[in-house]
């Protein structure tokens, strides 16, 4: 199998923080969610992987490639989303849009100037007047005008307002109708992937959770709810994490069929949301 | 490369600091400093305008932290490297031209009697400013920003002292005490060297760097 992107034993060690040992594959033509809160470690593996900060151990292959040894070569096929915009604010969109436009073999000017007409931007507007979403979709229409193969977005719907985020899972949705191209997404907006995304990998304190496909996920992981007195040492294991309050308990589980066979109707059982199951990891 | 030109040119143009730098650093230096004082202002002014021009497209990396889109671009750190150390001569050449113009207006228009076009001033200014960024650029690749920052500072105002104070040193090298060393040799192989070092230096100090 030819992975576009393929990440093994990745590890970065930072005074108060590791890296530890992250793998994960994704295949052409599917949108992998990169879920955690804030901290996990999302932006230190996308910078990894962007090789803007230097690995300690571990390999990242993308395209099939070694992302240091053929770094031109890749990145030219790489279109970048970032969590904040790291553009020259004095220059105007047209001017900006020059500067990039002029590392890319594959630019093309035509589908940038479209994708400005569907965003309502001004090509002579100045990037400091540009809005917080106006700048995300400029950023967006910069790194869907070089006909890249992968997009990596690093959070790029936090900040934004439910209808620009929408506005931007359809772009993102569009995109993904080649097959030949990928979107690896970050985000901790969870119900943004419900949306979209193939594939979900999560990383809590520097270590992958899970890299799974999201449907198996939300198949498989199952919110209980209860009394209370349901719960003792041994139940209580079941469960990958639990919240109690006055009136009884919801928990997480992965494996639901297992807890019917244990409390019967004495519970009711829900499909967990990806929310519910970062949540419940998160706090244990 | 010709991204590169490209951004450097268009933010020197576009920001209102750069451009009131460019036109106000000349009438500064000529109303503010008695030329008799400092008979080689000529070559200070072109000292000056090399190293602020070749160190000003940092600033923006500090406030904006585009080094972090510009390296996920298809750009090789060595390429970024090389380029600025390229760049010190085409903002050689431009302050040649730009000073020159502007000094020989001044000139025309019978405000001061001063230099526009030197050969011997551009001769010893080169090697220089050479010497200056080399110092100052492998600060700005390693170091943090601010700390950079300061680091260039003091490295201006050393060069700004050594041309104000002690410019014979300079313009006859091997008179000075602490010049006597290179006395017989041409000062821009000397330039040469600390230049290539600089660039081997930066390259290995930028490559391992972790940006964030």
């Amino acid at each position: 199998m030819d992975y576009i992107l393929e990440v093994k034993d990745l590890t970065k060690k930072f005074e108060s923080f590791k890296l530890d040992k992250v793998s994960f594959k994704l295949e052409p033509g599917y949108i992998m969610g990169f879920i955690g809160p804030n901290g996990a470690g999302k932006s230190t593996t996308i910078k990894l992987i962007m090789n803007l900060l230097k690995k300690d151990g571990g390999e990242v292959k993308v395209f099939g490639k070694d992302h240091i040894q053929f770094e031109k070569e890749i990145k030219n096929r790489i279109g970048f989303v970032y969590d904040e915009s790291y553009f020259y604010e004095d220059l105007t969109i047209g001017q900006m849009k020059s500067i990039v436009a002029s590392f890319y073999k594959g630019w093309d000017d035509t589908l940038f100037n479209k994708y400005l007409k569907d965003f309502d931007l001004n090509p002579k507007m100045k990037i400091k007047k540009l809005s917080k979403g106006m700048k995300m979709k400029f950023s967006l229409a910069l790194a869907l005008s070089h006909n890249a193969d992968l997009i990596i977005m690093d959070e790029p719907t936090s900040g934004l307002d439910p209808v620009f985020r929408r506005e931007i899972l359809d772009i993102l949705y569009n995109v993904i109708q080649d097959e030949n191209k990928s979107i690896f997404f970050s985000t901790h907006i969870t119900t943004d992937l419900e949306k979209i995304a193939d594939y979900i990998t999560f990383i809590n304190k520097g270590k992958i959770v899970f890299s799974k496909p999201k449907d198996d996920i939300l198949e498989n992981y199952s919110v209980v709810k209860g009394g209370t007195n349901l719960l003792d040492a041994d139940t209580r294991k079941e469960f990958i994490g639990i919240r109690e309050t006055g009136v009884g308990f919801e928990g997480l589980v992965e494996n639901g069929q297992k807890i019917k066979e244990l409390f019967g109707s004495q519970v009711l059982i829900e499909k967990a949301s990806l929310e519910d199951i970062m949540v419940y990891t998160v706090r244990g | 490369m010709l991204g590169l030109i490209k951004r450097d040119l268009n933010l020197m143009f576009s920001n209102k600091q750069n451009i009131f730098f460019l036109v106000l650093y000349v009438p500064f230096f000529l109303f503010m400093i008695d030329t008799k004082s400092m008979p080689h202002l000529y070559l200070v002014i072109l000292v000056t305008y090399t190293h602020m021009l070749t160190i000003i497209p940092f600033s923006y990396d500090i406030t904006y932290k585009t080094h972090l889109m510009f390296q996920s671009l298809p750009i090789k750190r060595r390429d970024i490297v090389i380029y600025k150390y390229l760049s010190i001569f085409i903002y050689f050449i431009f302050a040649v031209v730009y000073v020159g113009v502007y000094m020989w207006i001044i000139n025309l228009i019978g405000f001061k009697n001063v230099d526009y076009f030197n050969v011997s001033m551009i001769k010893i200014a080169l090697p220089l400013v050479m010497v200056s960024l080399s110092i100052t650029i492998p600060a700005y690749f390693r170091l943090s920003p601010k700390i950079a920052q300061i680091f260039n500072i003091f490295i201006y105002i050393l060069l700004f002292n050594i041309l104000s104070i002690n410019i014979n040193s300079i313009v006859n090298v091997g008179t000075g005490p602490i010049l006597s060393i290179f006395k017989g040799i041409n000062p821009i192989f000397i330039a040469l060297g600390v230049f290539v070092l600089s660039i081997i230096l930066s390259i290995k100090l930028y490559e391992t760097k972790d940006l964030a």
